[in-house]
């Protein structure tokens, strides 16, 4: 055995020794019952994002669906099935934009380090989609709010309420997406750096 | 978990959900008996602070309780734990990065177990040794911190690579850069 395995040796020997009341404490119950009711919860979390996704959208359409019914027929149909229309695209999109990505954390690093760029990249999808999106929305909402609005009388305060709230929406979504891609492309470029690491060749 | 969520059905071979919840929560504790040390210095390479430390070692704890009913045994039991900590510390370690002060940690991490010495001078001296090989570790690029984590838990390189998807040659190259890292960082402190 050469000087450097008894070096290793003795590195091995300093890192197993610990105390061992500071290591060996097993989960008390009440830790136990915390982890459980995490589980139960994580495990129902998905669930939960899809059905409050689905049923925030049902609610708009009944919403919409009230609100075009106080319109002349022509335009409280063009609304309410311009809304369907995005509602389905922007549904669709995020349901494809998740295909793939809900894997068990048991797999190695090197792919555990893939499924997170993966899911980065997801999210840099969803954020080149956001402005898209943004611009198809506003692509109908502008014109069909003018079409409303100048079929019938309007007060001043309806025309500023209607284009304020539009104004006051795309600006928040904007500063949100500016953001959010900070952060992501950051979080990107830290996994990238270690899947060079892994992907290096020995 | 899957098997609480079930606890009162039968699967198809007849056998009751309630007796697989109750191997699988056995074979949790099991684990977590044998391996839960080598676990809690996976989680110290990825964070120096006690508390968070802690956080992250009970994170890993739900990630193999999560995991655990998945687990078909194309690995050792130990190799299946130490991927999911070693994942969970990546993990762990983007979202905390450059939160601590290391001294102020180690002064804390003292504290925390001087209740527990018998003889106050040998084994501050040991401690101190520990420590400084920690943070050695923890002063390692990703990579190079967990082969050297997991060889110095006596991992074989087969079980190496097993843990971070790598093949035996590539571990043991990379293992012998990373001990020289960690041989210079040890001897100069850089």
């Amino acid at each position: 055995m050469n000087a450097m395995d008894h070096e290793w040796r003795d590195l091995m020997a300093d890192w197993q020794s610990e105390p061992e009341e500071a290591v060996s404490s097993p989960l008390s119950e009440e830790t136990r019952k915390r982890i459980r009711r995490k589980v139960q919860r994580h495990g129902h979390w998905m669930v939960l994002l899809t059905l409050s996704e689905l049923t925030g959208c049902a609610a708009m359409l009944v919403w919409i669906w009230k609100e075009s019914l106080e319109q002349p027929r022509a335009i409280g149909t063009v609304g309410f099935v311009g809304t369907v229309i995005l509602i389905v695209v922007a549904l669709a999109f995020s349901f494809w934009n998740r295909r793939g990505t809900w894997k068990p954390a048991t797999e190695s690093t090197r792919t555990f380090v893939e499924l997170s760029l993966e899911r980065q990249r997801r999210k840099l999808a969803a954020l080149r989609f956001c402005p898209w999106f943004l611009a198809l929305e506003l692509a109908f909402l502008i014109p069909w709010s003018i079409w409303a609005l100048v079929s019938q009388p309007s007060e001043p305060w309806r025309w500023l309420f209607a284009f304020g709230w539009m104004a006051g929406m795309s600006a928040l979504m904007l500063a949100w997406w500016a953001w959010y891609k900070r952060k992501t492309l950051r979080e990107m470029a830290e996994w990238e750096e270690l899947w060079r690491g892994l992907h290096e060749s020995g | 978990m899957s098997g609480s969520s079930s606890a009162v059905s039968t699967n198809p071979e007849g056998v009751d959900s309630l007796d697989v919840s109750r191997a699988l929560e056995e074979r949790y504790d099991r684990i977590l008996r044998e391996h839960g040390p080598a676990l809690r210095r996976v989680a110290a390479i990825y964070e120096a602070d006690p508390a968070r430390r802690e956080d992250l070692f009970q994170d890993v704890c739900l990630a193999l309780w999560q995991a655990l009913p998945r687990f078909r045994g194309d690995c050792s039991e130990r190799t299946f734990a130490f991927r999911i900590a070693h994942n969970r510390g990546l993990s762990h370690g983007w979202k905390a990065r450059g939160t601590m002060i290391p001294g102020t940690a180690a002064l804390e991490e003292a504290e925390e177990i001087a209740d527990h010495r018998h003889d106050p001078e040998s084994e501050l001296y040991e401690r101190d040794r520990r420590e400084r090989l920690r943070e050695a570790v923890r002063r390692l690029p990703p990579v190079a911190r967990q082969v050297v984590a997991l060889s110095l838990e006596g991992l074989s390189h087969r079980e190496i690579g097993e843990v971070l998807g790598l093949t035996e040659n590539n571990v043991a190259v990379r293992l012998t850069r990373a001990r020289k890292l960690l041989r210079q960082i040890l001897e100069t402190g850089k």
